[in-house]
C-alpha cells in the first residue's frame, strides 16, 4: 500500500506530489503553500481567531498525511466495503456521487443527463489531468489561498482527493450531486479539496458529507471547499459533518458571489472531537445574496468553533445567517460571526442570529458577533445572539398534555432543529440526521 | 353517595408572595358544564394554571381532588395522564414540532400505548373535520404563526384527541371572530358528554349564547362570590362586573 | 449628500472649554517617566512607604506589559513626552474665593461654582494633577459621609484606604491601570455610611490645563449597606496640538442593598487619549449603574465593569458615544455574573459622523453556578455618512445552563422616510436629522440629571450642524 512517512515536511510534500504524478505547476503550488505554512506561526490561544479553541493536544507530527484507500476504485457502490454502503445508498435518484475513502476517491458516478448538459463532476486529481486550464485558474487562487491561515496553507501543500464540479452557463442540474468522505484509519490526516465553479445563470444542489467510525486514535480532517458563483448562478450547498469523536476537524469553506448570484448554505456539525471551521461568503457582485444556516449539536466533551464571515464588498447585497446550537454534557460551542461592510457596500442588508440552547450544567456557549461597518447608506445591519435553556412555559404546555419532562425537553430540542433539517432535499439524508440528533438526545425517532 | 369527579376545596394560591386566590370552593360532577366568570385580575387564569400544576403558582392552602385523589403534589404530566386537561388562553409556540407529531406523543402518553398509525390518522382527521379544520393544519408547527382562532381550535382539537375526564377551558372564546367562536363552541358541545366534567372560564357572556352551562359562578378578588344558573350570566351581562364589585364591597 | 464645512463644534469647544491659562504651576515633574519621577511624586505627597513601594512595583508592571493590540490606535502616545505630575497650587481650599485667581476664572467660566450652588451636594475640582477645591454640604458631613480628594483620604483615613485601595482594580490589571497606580494623583474618595441616602449628586470636575500633561486621578467609592449615592464627573481640556493622556482608575464597592449611580460626561478636547479603567463590585441585592456619555477625546477606550458577586446583585450600563472627525470612541461594558440570580442590562447608543469611528466592545460572562442569571445587551449605532464607521464586538461567555443571555444590535443610517415625514411638517433637513438623533439617544439622556441632559443635547446639536446638506 502506498503511503508517505509520518509527520509533515517539505520532503513529504514532494513525495506526495511524485506519488500523484503531478504536473510541475501543481508541484510548485504545493511547495509555495508549504512555504506559507512554515512562515505562519501555529495558532495559539493568544490569536484572536483561536482564543477559545485549543489545538495544542493535536499531535501533528504523529499523523500520516496520505494513505491509499484500502480498496480499488469501483463502478458500483455495491462493491464498496460493507460499513460504508448504508451511508451511500439514499434510495433516491441522484445527479452524481463521489466517494472518498481515506485519502483517495474510490467511486464516481454522474447521471447521463448531467453529463450531456456538459456538467463536469470528477475527482480533483482527475480534473488536474483532464481540465488543467480550469483547475490552474481556480484552484487555491482568488477564492481560498494558502494565505488564509496556517491550516489552509497545510491543506494547499498536502491536499489529496476531493472533487471538481463545473456547471456550464445556464445549465440547471436537476438532481443533487453528492460527495461522501469516509475517514476510517486512525492516525491519518486527510485533506480533501472541493472546487466548485458555477458559470453564469447555472443552478446546482451540492451535498458534502464527512463520516468516520469511532477510531482508536487521533485523526485529522483538514478539508477545504472553494466555490465560485458567477453572475446569476444559484447554489444550494449542504455540508454534513458526522466524524468520529477522535477526529480533529480544521476546515474552511469560502464562497465568492458575483452579481445577482445566490447561495443557500447549510452547515451541520454533529461529530468530531474538535471543530474549527471557517465559513465565508464574499459578496463581490452587486445584488448577490447569501443565506447561511447552521445546525450544531455538541455532546460529551465535543468542542465546536464556527467562524463565519459575511463580507459585503459590492452594493445592494443581502446576507442572512441563522445558526442553531445546542450543547449538552460538557460540550462547548464558540461562534465567531463577523459581518463586514466595506465602503462600497451601499444598500447592504445583513443579518445574523445565533441561538444557543444549553441543555446541561457544564455545557458552554460563547457566541461573539462582531459588526464592522464602513458604509452609511445601508438598508439594515443587525445581529442577535441568545443563550438560554429550554423554555419553562413550553415545558409546562407539553407536560399538561401528558408528556414526561424528559420527553417534552427532547421534543423541544428536536423542534429547535427541525425547520432547518427539513429543508434538506434528500429525504434519506434528513432521516439520517434526525436519527443522529435523536441518538444524541437519547430520543426514539418519530 | 358516589364520589364527585372533581372538587376544589378552600384553595389559596400565591404568585411571588402575593395571594391571588383566597379560598376557592367548587365541585364538578361528570356530565356537568360549569362556567366561571369574572373580571380581569379576579384570579381566573391563576385558577386554571394551578389546577394543571404550573410551577409558577404556589398553593398555600387547600386541596384539589380528582376522582377522590388530591392531585396538587403531582407534576402536570401526571395530572394529564390521570384525566385532567387545560385549554390554554395563550398557548405557547413550540417551534419545529409538528401538530401531528406532538398529538401522537400526547395520545400515547395519556393512553399509555402507541396508537396505530392508521387509527391515529383516521381519528385525527375526523376530529379536525368536526372543528372545521383543514388537514394541512396537522403539518404545521405547534401554534407557530397561528392566528388567534387557529390557536383556540388547536386547543379544542387536543381536547378531542385526548378525551380527558375533567377539562378546564381558559378563555376559550377570547379574541375570536364570530365564525371561529361558533366553531369552537360547536366543538365543545359535541365533545361534552355524560363522562366528562367541564369548567369553562370566561370574561364575557358571549360564548354562553352557544354553549349552555348547567351552573354559572362569579369569581371576584380570589373568591367565588355568586353561584347560580344561566340567569346569573345574563344579569352580569346586563349590569356589568361593577355590580358584583359593589355587592362584594357591602 | 453635499457637506457643508463643519466648524461649529470645534469653534464652540474652543470658546467654551478650549481656552487655556498661562501655565504657572508651583511644581512640575521633569518630562517623561522614570522611577525617580515616581519617587518624587510620592515624596512630595509625603506618602507612607507602602504606597511608595506600590507605585514602584506598578511602574515595573507597566513597563513589562505590552500595549494593547486591539481597540484604538495608541501608536501616537509617546510616554517620554508627557509630564506625569503638575502641581498648580500649594493647598486645597473649601471656599471658591480662596482658589488662585486664574484657576478660579477657569472654573467660573466652566460654570462649576454656579452648579454647586444650584444643584449639587458637594464638589471637587481637579486642575492638572491636584484637587484645588473640595466642599461637601454640611448636612452630609454630619451624617458621616466622606467626600475628599484621594490624597487627603490616604493621609486622614489610612485604615479605610488601605482596606479597599487596589482591591477592585489591582495595579497589574492592565497596562494603564499599572501606569495609574505608579503615578496617580488626585481623584475622589467617597465613603457613604450604612443607610445614608445622598439624594443630591456629588460632582467632580477634572480639568487639564498644561500642555502634554498626563492626568492620572484615582477614585475610590465605598457604599455601605443600604446606602445610596449619585456621583457625577465631567471633564474638559484646552485644545493643544500635542497630545495629552488621561488614564484614570475608578474603584467602587457596593455593599449589600446599596445603590450607586456613576454618571460621566466625558468631553475632553480631541487631542486627549482617554484610557480609563472603571470597575465596581456589587454584593447582595445591590445595584450599580454606570451612565456614560462619551463625546470628547481623540481615542477613548473605556469599558466600565460590574462584577456581580452575590445573589440578587444588579448591574446596569447606559452609554452614548459620539465619534466625530478624527475621533475613535471604543467604549463598552463588562458584566461578570458570579452568583445566582444576578442580572445585568447594557444599552449602548453610538453615532459616527465626519469620518469618526465608534465601536462597542463588551463582555457578558456567566460563571458556572450563576443559576437564574439574566443579562441583556442592546447596541444601536447610527452611521451618518460614508466616511464614518461603526463596529460592534459583543462577547458572550455563558457557562451556566440556568441562565439567559441575549444580545441584539443594529446599525443603521437616518431613515429617509423619517426625514421626509419630519420635513413634510416644515422642519429643515438638519433640524429633522438632529431631532432623529436626539430621539435615538433619548433613552439614555433621560437618565441624566436635567442640567447634564440639557448640556448633552446642546453638544449633540452642535455636532449635528451641517450633518446633512
Amino acid at each position: 500500500m502506498k503511503q508517505t512517512a509520518k509527520g509533515f515536511s517539505r520532503q513529504t510534500v514532494e513525495e506526495l506530489s511524485s506519488l500523484c504524478d503531478e504536473p510541475a505547476w501543481l508541484r510548485q503550488r504545493r511547495l509555495e503553500a508549504w512555504r506559507v505554512y512554515e512562515a505562519t506561526p501555529m495558532p495559539t490561544l493568544q490569536d484572536e481567531d483561536w482564543r477559545r479553541t485549543d489545538i495544542s493536544a493535536l499531535a501533528l507530527d504523529q499523523l500520516l498525511p496520505f494513505a491509499e484507500a484500502p480498496c480499488a476504485q469501483v463502478d458500483s457502490i455495491a462493491h464498496l466495503p460493507q460499513d460504508l454502503r448504508p451511508l451511500l445508498d439514499v434510495g433516491q435518484p441522484e445527479g452524481g456521487l463521489l466517494v472518498q475513502h481515506d485519502s483517495q476517491v474510490v467511486h464516481l458516478s454522474l447521471a447521463e443527463e448531467a453529463a450531456r448538459q456538459g456538467v463536469i463532476f470528477t475527482s480533483l486529481q482527475g480534473a488536474v489531468r483532464e481540465q488543467p486550464d480550469l483547475v490552474q485558474r481556480y484552484f487555491m487562487t482568488r477564492c481560498l489561498s494558502p494565505e488564509h491561515g496556517k491550516f489552509a496553507a497545510l491543506h494547499g501543500a498536502l491536499w489529496s482527493g476531493g472533487a471538481f464540479v463545473y456547471v456550464p452557463q445556464g445549465v440547471e442540474v436537476a438532481l443533487p450531486l453528492r460527495v461522501c468522505q469516509w475517514l476510517a484509519r486512525p492516525g491519518l490526516a486527510v485533506f480533501p479539496h472541493t472546487l466548485i465553479v458555477l458559470e453564469e445563470g447555472s443552478k446546482l444542489t451540492f451535498i458534502a458529507e464527512q463520516f468516520s467510525p469511532e477510531l482508536d486514535g487521533q485523526a485529522l480532517s483538514c478539508a477545504a471547499t472553494e466555490v465560485y458563483l458567477q453572475a446569476g448562478a444559484q447554489l444550494r450547498h449542504i455540508s454534513v459533518q458526522q466524524l468520529g469523536q477522535q477526529v480533529y476537524n480544521l476546515g474552511a469553506q469560502r464562497h465568492l458571489l458575483e452579481e445577482d448570484s445566490r447561495l443557500d448554505s447549510l452547515i451541520i456539525g454533529l461529530g468530531g472531537k474538535l471543530t474549527k471551521l471557517f465559513v465565508e461568503s464574499v459578496l463581490e457582485g452587486a445584488g448577490a445574496n447569501a443565506q447561511m444556516r447552521g445546525v450544531v449539536f455538541g455532546g460529551d466533551d465535543q468542542h465546536f468553533d464556527h467562524q463565519t464571515l459575511q463580507e459585503h464588498i459590492a452594493p445592494d447585497c443581502t446576507s442572512d445567517l441563522l445558526f442553531k446550537v445546542a450543547v449538552k454534557d460538557r460540550a462547548m460551542s464558540v461562534h465567531l460571526g463577523i459581518v463586514r461592510v466595506h465602503r462600497g457596500g451601499r444598500g447592504t442588508d445583513a443579518g445574523q442570529t445565533v441561538r444557543n440552547l444549553i441543555l446541561s450544567q457544564g455545557a458552554k456557549a460563547h457566541p461573539i458577533l462582531p459588526l464592522e461597518i464602513e458604509a452609511s447608506d445601508i438598508r439594515r445591519c443587525s445581529h442577535a445572539a441568545t443563550v438560554g435553556q429550554v423554555d419553562e412555559n413550553q415545558l409546562f404546555y407539553l407536560m399538561s398534555r401528558g408528556l414526561s419532562r424528559q420527553d417534552a425537553e427532547r421534543l423541544i430540542v428536536d423542534g429547535f432543529f427541525e425547520p432547518v433539517l427539513e429543508t434538506i432535499p434528500q429525504l434519506s439524508v434528513q432521516h439520517r440526521l434526525r436519527q443522529a440528533v435523536g441518538e444524541k438526545l437519547g430520543l426514539a425517532t418519530p | 353517595m358516589p364520589q364527585p369527579l372533581f372538587v376544589i376545596e378552600d384553595l389559596h394560591v400565591s404568585v411571588e408572595g402575593k395571594e391571588i386566590l383566597k379560598g376557592v370552593n367548587l365541585t364538578v360532577e361528570r356530565g356537568q358544564l360549569h362556567a366561571l366568570m369574572g373580571p380581569n385580575g379576579s384570579g381566573k387564569s391563576t385558577l386554571a394554571h394551578t389546577l394543571m400544576g404550573n410551577p409558577h403558582f404556589q398553593v398555600t392552602q387547600g386541596r384539589v381532588l380528582l376522582k377522590g385523589e388530591d392531585i396538587l403534589s403531582l407534576p402536570p404530566d401526571e395530572r394529564a395522564r390521570r384525566g385532567m386537561f387545560l385549554a390554554f388562553q395563550y398557548p405557547v409556540e413550540i417551534p419545529g414540532v409538528k401538530v401531528r407529531h406532538f398529538l401522537r406523543m400526547a395520545v400515547k402518553a395519556s393512553k399509555g400505548e402507541e396508537p396505530s398509525v392508521t387509527d391515529f390518522r383516521r381519528q385525527l382527521f375526523e376530529k379536525m373535520a368536526l372543528l372545521e379544520m383543514d388537514r394541512s393544519f396537522s403539518e404545521r408547527y405547534v401554534n407557530e404563526g397561528f392566528s388567534g382562532g387557529e390557536k383556540k381550535r388547536n386547543e379544542i382539537l387536543q381536547l378531542a384527541m385526548l378525551q380527558p375526564e375533567m377539562a378546564v377551558l381558559d378563555e376559550a372564546d377570547s379574541g375570536l371572530d364570530i365564525d371561529a367562536l361558533r366553531a369552537v363552541a360547536n366543538g365543545i358541545n359535541k365533545l361534552a358528554g355524560p363522562q366528562m366534567g367541564m369548567l369553562l372560564i370566561t370574561h364575557y357572556q358571549r360564548i354562553l349564547n352557544y354553549v349552555e352551562p348547567h351552573f354559572v359562578h362569579v369569581l371576584f378578588d380570589g373568591r367565588i362570590v355568586r353561584s347560580g344558573g344561566m340567569e346569573l350570566a345574563q344579569e352580569l351581562e346586563a349590569k356589568g362586573y361593577d355590580w358584583i364589585a359593589g355587592e362584594a364591597a357591602v | 449628500m453635499v457637506k457643508k464645512p463643519v466648524e461649529a463644534p470645534q469653534a464652540d469647544y474652543a470658546q467654551r472649554y478650549g481656552f487655556r491659562d498661562a501655565e504657572k504651576p508651583l511644581f512640575r515633574a521633569r518630562l517623561g517617566l522614570s522611577s525617580e519621577v515616581v519617587e518624587e511624586i510620592s515624596w512630595l505627597k509625603g506618602e507612607p512607604a507602602w504606597m511608595r513601594d506600590l507605585r514602584l512595583r506598578a511602574l515595573e508592571v507597566f513597563r513589562k506589559k505590552p500595549m494593547p493590540t486591539w481597540g484604538g490606535d495608541l501608536s501616537g502616545i509617546n510616554f517620554d513626552d508627557i509630564y506625569y505630575y503638575v502641581k498648580p497650587a500649594d493647598h486645597q481650599v473649601r471656599n471658591w474665593d480662596d482658589v488662585p485667581q486664574y484657576i478660579k476664572r477657569t472654573f467660573d467660566r466652566l460654570g462649576i461654582p454656579q452648579a454647586e450652588r444650584q444643584f449639587l451636594a458637594g464638589v471637587g475640582a481637579q486642575y492638572d494633577s491636584e484637587v484645588v477645591y473640595h466642599n461637601l454640604h454640611e448636612e452630609l458631613v454630619k451624617q458621616g459621609v466622606l467626600f475628599l480628594d484621594t490624597d487627603t483620604a490616604l493621609r486622614e483615613h489610612p485604615e479605610l484606604f488601605q482596606q479597599y485601595f487596589g482591591t477592585v482594580v489591582p495595579p497589574a490589571d492592565n497596562k494603564f491601570s499599572a501606569l495609574n497606580s505608579a503615578v496617580w494623583s488626585g481623584g475622589s474618595f467617597i465613603y457613604v455610611p450604612e443607610g445614608v441616602q445622598v439624594t443630591v449628586p456629588l460632582q467632580a470636575y477634572f480639568r487639564i490645563n498644561a500642555e502634554k500633561l498626563g492626568q492620572f486621578e484615582r477614585t475610590l467609592i465605598i457604599a455601605e449597606p443600604g446606602s445610596y449615592l449619585h456621583y457625577v464627573e465631567g471633564c474638559t481640556a484646552p485644545i493643544y496640538s500635542a497630545d495629552s493622556l488621561h488614564a484614570a482608575v475608578v474603584e467602587i464597592i457596593v455593599k449589600p442593598g446599596a445603590r450607586v449611580r456613576y454618571t460621566t460626561i466625558q468631553n475632553w478636547s480631541t487631542n486627549v487619549y482617554n484610557l480609563v479603567t472603571k470597575r465596581a463590585v456589587a454584593y447582595q441585592d445591590s445595584i450599580m449603574e454606570w451612565v456614560d456619555g462619551n463625546l470628547g477625546s481623540k481615542v477613548n477606550m473605556k469599558y466600565p465593569a460590574v462584577f456581580l458577586m452575590e445573589p440578587g446583585a444588579h448591574g446596569e450600563m447606559l452609554s452614548v458615544a459620539f465619534a466625530g472627525k478624527g475621533q475613535h470612541q471604543d467604549a463598552g461594558a463588562k458584566m461578570v455574573h458570579a452568583a445566582p440570580h444576578t442580572s445585568s442590562v447594557v444599552v449602548s447608543k453610538s453615532i459616527s459622523k465626519d469620518g469618526g469611528r465608534s465601536s462597542y466592545r463588551g463582555l457578558v460572562k456567566v460563571y458556572p453556578g450563576s443559576v437564574g442569571a439574566k443579562a441583556s445587551v442592546r447596541c444601536d449605532a447610527l452611521v451618518l455618512d460614508d466616511e464614518s464607521r461603526s463596529d460592534t464586538y459583543p462577547y458572550m461567555e455563558v457557562e451556566e445552563e440556568q441562565a439567559s443571555v441575549g444580545h441584539e444590535a443594529t446599525v443603521s443610517k437616518i431613515g429617509s422616510e423619517q426625514l421626509f415625514y419630519l420635513m413634510s411638517r416644515g422642519l429643515s433637513e438638519t433640524e429633522a436629522a438632529t431631532l432623529i438623533v436626539s430621539g435615538f439617544i433619548e433613552p439614555i439622556v433621560k437618565e441624566l440629571p436635567m442640567e447634564y441632559a440639557v448640556e448633552l443635547n446642546r453638544l449633540i446639536q452642535l455636532q449635528m450642524e451641517g450633518a446633512v446638506g
